[in-house]
């Protein structure tokens, strides 16, 4: 049954009248209007198609090829049938939940083992923010102790609201097909349990009286995904945890709505990368630059970064830094690290208020993975770089820095194990002696780039906050990539913008700038009239 | 190390700079005698109201010559309106100068006045310029010149300056370009002085050679900045022998024309013989086919061979194939760079 008029945006779709009669179908839900069975097909993710509504026959034509394309697989091949009902359980679960329990319960679970866990109320009159969940943990050790969960804790304002109890199941059925059919099926989950598993529930946790428990089942589905559901039992006297059918009578069900929240799953799930929150990295210059690269480090996983840079945050600085401006007055490298554990709940990040030699001279270098500098001055890039050949260190380095104008920016990795270092970036492409700025640079040099509205010491380079997150997100790849092992030679890297403002202050620009194609190609850095690296 | 870094070593030994020291006396020389200059020229009546320096030395393409004596190229403006009529007579007021420092040869030439400094090695041409507005023009003339050949002949000497010191045409770091392009001067003037007899050589006019570089200049930088003065030179060399500067006369017989850019858009070479032209289509030709032999090699010892062949014994062959000199660390000769590095 065709069930919509055009104009279309989505697919149109097909319901199924009585779907029971064959069977239970994965992507088919069933609904009952005045006791008819209607069965509602997801034939596609909506947001993965574009649909040509001006041509609404094509579209319902193309749709009905794909119900029947879809129904007639789950119809013929049971077993393909039975792992789709499995892979998309989730989303079953999350069907028969309560309309009204939009707030996951939040979990910060580690292991899918047999374990009972605090459950935490939410704290009264909080619409949002961590806070506002129900929040099963234990205690985690690696969290930030300035995150919402530790910190919601050390103010002891959170209520215990009862227990949880984490279940893994072995062998998964497909979800309940509505509420009614969820008491069933947590019966006969349990009875299918392992003997072991029942016996210890019943021995180990079956010893408490409470009003309330959330049961939390894990499982696998397919290709070795995990999932995770959670149901909630309310009962009117404090009872063990039901664990039959007689037992059960007194007790409500729900189904509810769960989101993970550990390193595992919450770092991965936004992109993080788990084997780099080991990785040692200092940043140092946390300008606008140094401040994105930081967060994108964070972001990626990087959980013990080193904050280096002696400024304050000061109200110039609004417009193109990550700081908020609560923090005017504040060091900038202080602000960022409250910052950067307050986003990442797993960040370590440390601050400290020096300048680069000093930090060099005051600190191992070889006790990092990784030293970023972006602190755009020359001549202390190339005084710290001597520094670590003078001290053989074997830290590698990156060295990023942006040109006024929206002209573009740069990075370079220096590895000292391989070809091609700083110095190579620097060597006069004219003589081949060791030059005073960068030959990737895009402006000639000796021009006038600064600008200066307010006297001496007031001079800025003019850029945007745009040109320079995209020299950080370039710089951050480039680290990402190396920590992750998949950068192993020293290279160089570029994006190029356009002239047009540069133009019109009158400034030159070089010859690399006109012939660059390759912005954000990863390019050897070895020069080889370079005197550290061609002896 | 790198071909370039060897041509960069090349031409710090034979580039000359008015300040250089090996210049210095040359330089005292001059500001001594044209004290005397304005000094004369005020008491006749025409004082000085403008000089500057001419030559290679106001293009920083001068170089040492192996053997010849070090040049200064003064020119020296008189007002137009206080100018006499015929300009032999302001050139004598040079002669006597010079002839009372007890300079030898010392003549009055058709463009200007020559002579050679007593125990010095030391070559001096004074030309004389008279300026209406912002018309100079030149005081054209010798001694025994009849009145139709003394005259005061419309010149552009500054734009002529300009015209070999400008970079506008260059996109992208012309600073760069700009000294690319003086390097092979030198480096031609050298060959020049290498290759030729002295009578020939002389006759190979530096401003003829100038001309043709400058103008058929090919930077060779690569896109990442790389400079390559070998590559440049053979382009450069390339692109003068594929331009019209070679005219045919006969088998295998060329005359070699280069025009002023300037007033009075002189060719430069309208009195050179065909010999001349000849000998330097030829050499050239030559020259290509060693900068291509050399751009083909392998090598680095036996690149420099060759080009030491081109250039003479300034430019240096390193002994072995990888320098020694690869460990020394050349540091830049500026003391502070502006950069627009930021973060």
């Amino acid at each position: 049954m065709l069930v919509a008029d055009p104009p279309y945006y989505s697919l149109p779709e097909f319901f199924l009248i009585n779907p029971d009669s064959i069977g239970r179908l994965a992507h088919v839900s069933v609904h009952e209007d005045s006791e008819i069975q209607i069965g509602t097909v997801c034939v596609n993710a909506p947001e993965s198609l574009s649909v040509n509504f001006e041509q609404p026959l094509l579209v319902v034509e193309e749709s009905l090829r794909r119900h029947i394309s879809l129904l007639e697989k789950c119809i013929t091949n049971p077993d393909w049938n039975h792992s789709e009902l499995l892979r998309e359980f989730s989303s079953e679960w999350l069907r028969i939940c309560a309309p009204d329990s939009f707030k996951p319960l939040l979990a910060n679970i580690a292991r899918p083992a047999l374990q009972t866990l605090s459950v935490y109320s939410p704290v009264d009159g909080k619409q949002f923010g961590i806070e506002s969940h129900y929040m099963v943990h234990p205690a985690d050790d690696s969290l930030s102790g300035i995150s919402d969960i530790r910190l919601s804790i050390a103010k002891d304002n959170r209520r215990i609201a009862g227990k949880a109890v984490v279940i893994p199941i072995e062998t998964l059925t497909p979800a309940p097909k509505n509420s009614d059919a969820l008491e069933e099926w947590y019966l006969n989950t349990i009875s299918s349990l392992p003997i072991k598993v029942r016996s210890e529930l019943q021995q180990k946790y079956g010893q408490w009286r409470e009003t309330a428990y959330w049961v939390v089942f894990t499982a696998k589905t397919v290709n070795d995904e995990r999932t995770w559901f959670a149901l909630k039992l309310s009962g009117k006297a404090k009872k063990a945890l039901p664990l039959s059918d007689e037992k059960l009578k007194n007790w409500k069900l729900e189904a509810l709505p769960i989101r993970l929240f550990n390193k595992e799953n919450t770092v991965e799930r936004g992109g993080g990368i788990l084997p780099l929150a080991d990785k040692k990295v200092a940043v140092i210059g946390i300008g606008s630059v140094g401040s994105e690269i930081a967060h994108k480090l964070s972001a990626a996983g990087v959980r013990y970064l080193t904050l280096v840079d002696p400024d304050l945050y000061e109200i110039n600085n609004l417009y193109r830094h990550i700081l908020e401006q609560h923090w005017v007055g504040a060091f900038k490298t202080v602000a960022l690290s409250v910052a950067l554990q307050r986003q990442f709940p797993w960040s370590c990040a440390q601050w400290k208020l020096d300048k680069l030699m000093e930090f060099a001279r005051s600190n191992r270098m070889n006790d990092f993975d990784l030293i970023v500098i972006a602190i755009g001055n020359p001549t202390q890039e190339r005084l710290f770089k001597q520094y670590l050949l003078d001290n053989n260190s074997k830290v590698a380095v990156i060295n990023s820095w942006l040109e006024g104008f929206g002209v573009g920016g740069h990075a370079t990795l220096d590895i000292p194990s391989t070809e091609g270092c700083l110095l190579c970036s620097y060597v006069c492409q004219e003589t081949g002696a060791r030059g005073l700025v960068s030959n990737m640079n895009f402006i000639e040099p000796n021009q006038v780039t600064m600008k200066n509205i307010a006297g001496c010491g007031e001079q800025f380079i003019s850029y945007g906050a745009a040109s320079s997150a995209q020299t950080a997100v370039m710089a951050a790849n480039l680290a990402i990539r190396y920590l992750e092992g998949k950068q192993t030679k020293s290279c160089k890297v570029s994006w190029k913008g356009l002239d047009e403002d540069a133009m019109a202050e009158g400034i030159r620009m070089t010859h690399r700038y006109y012939n660059f194609s390759s912005s954000l190609e990863y390019l050897p850095l070895v020069d080889e009239d370079c005197d550290v690296c061609t002896h | 190390m790198s071909m370039q870094n060897k041509f960069i070593k090349f031409h710090d030994k034979i580039k000359l700079g008015r300040e250089d020291d090996t210049y210095r006396e040359a330089r005292s020389k001059d500001s001594s005698i044209l004290d005397d200059l304005r000094d004369e020229f005020k008491n006749a009546g025409y004082p000085i109201i403008e000089t500057f320096i001419q030559g290679s030395l106001s293009t920083h393409t001068g170089i040492k010559h192996p053997v010849a004596d070090f040049d200064i190229d003064r020119a020296v403006v008189i007002d137009a309106d206080n100018a006499p009529d015929d300009p032999v007579e302001v050139k004598k007021l040079v002669l006597k100068v010079l002839e009372k420092r007890g300079f030898k040869n010392a003549r009055i030439k058709k463009p200007c006045v020559t002579a050679d400094y007593m125990n010095l090695n030391l070559h001096i041409d004074i030309v004389i310029y008279r300026k209406r507005g912002q018309q100079y023009e030149l005081a054209v003339g010798k001694l025994n010149s009849n009145a139709e050949n003394r005259v005061w002949s419309p010149s552009e000497p500054k734009k002529l300056i300009e015209h070999i010191n400008d970079s506008s045409q260059y996109i992208g770091s012309a600073d760069l370009k700009i000294r690319q392009v003086k390097r092979l001067i030198r480096y031609v003037k050298r060959w020049r002085d290498e290759k030729f007899g002295q009578n020939v050589g002389k006759k190979v006019f530096s401003i003829g050679l100038t001309l043709m570089l400058k103008d058929k200049f090919r930077p060779s930088i690569s896109n990442d900045g790389k400079v390559s003065d070998l590559q440049s030179l053979r382009d450069t060399v390339s692109a003068i022998l594929n331009a019209n500067y070679f005219q045919w006369v006969d088998d295998g017989k060329y005359k070699v024309n280069v025009r002023l850019p300037v007033q009075p858009y002189r060719n430069v070479f309208e009195n050179s013989s065909i010999d001349t032209g000849t000998q330097l289509y030829n050499k050239l030709n030559a020259m290509l086919a060693k900068l291509d032999q050399a751009l083909s090699e392998d090598s680095l010892r036996k690149q420099c061979e060759i080009l030491q062949g081109l250039f003479g014994d300034d430019f240096e062959v390193p002994e072995k194939e990888q320098d020694s000199n690869a460990k020394k660390v050349a540091y830049s000769s500026a003391g502070v760079v502006g950069t627009s590095q930021g973060a």
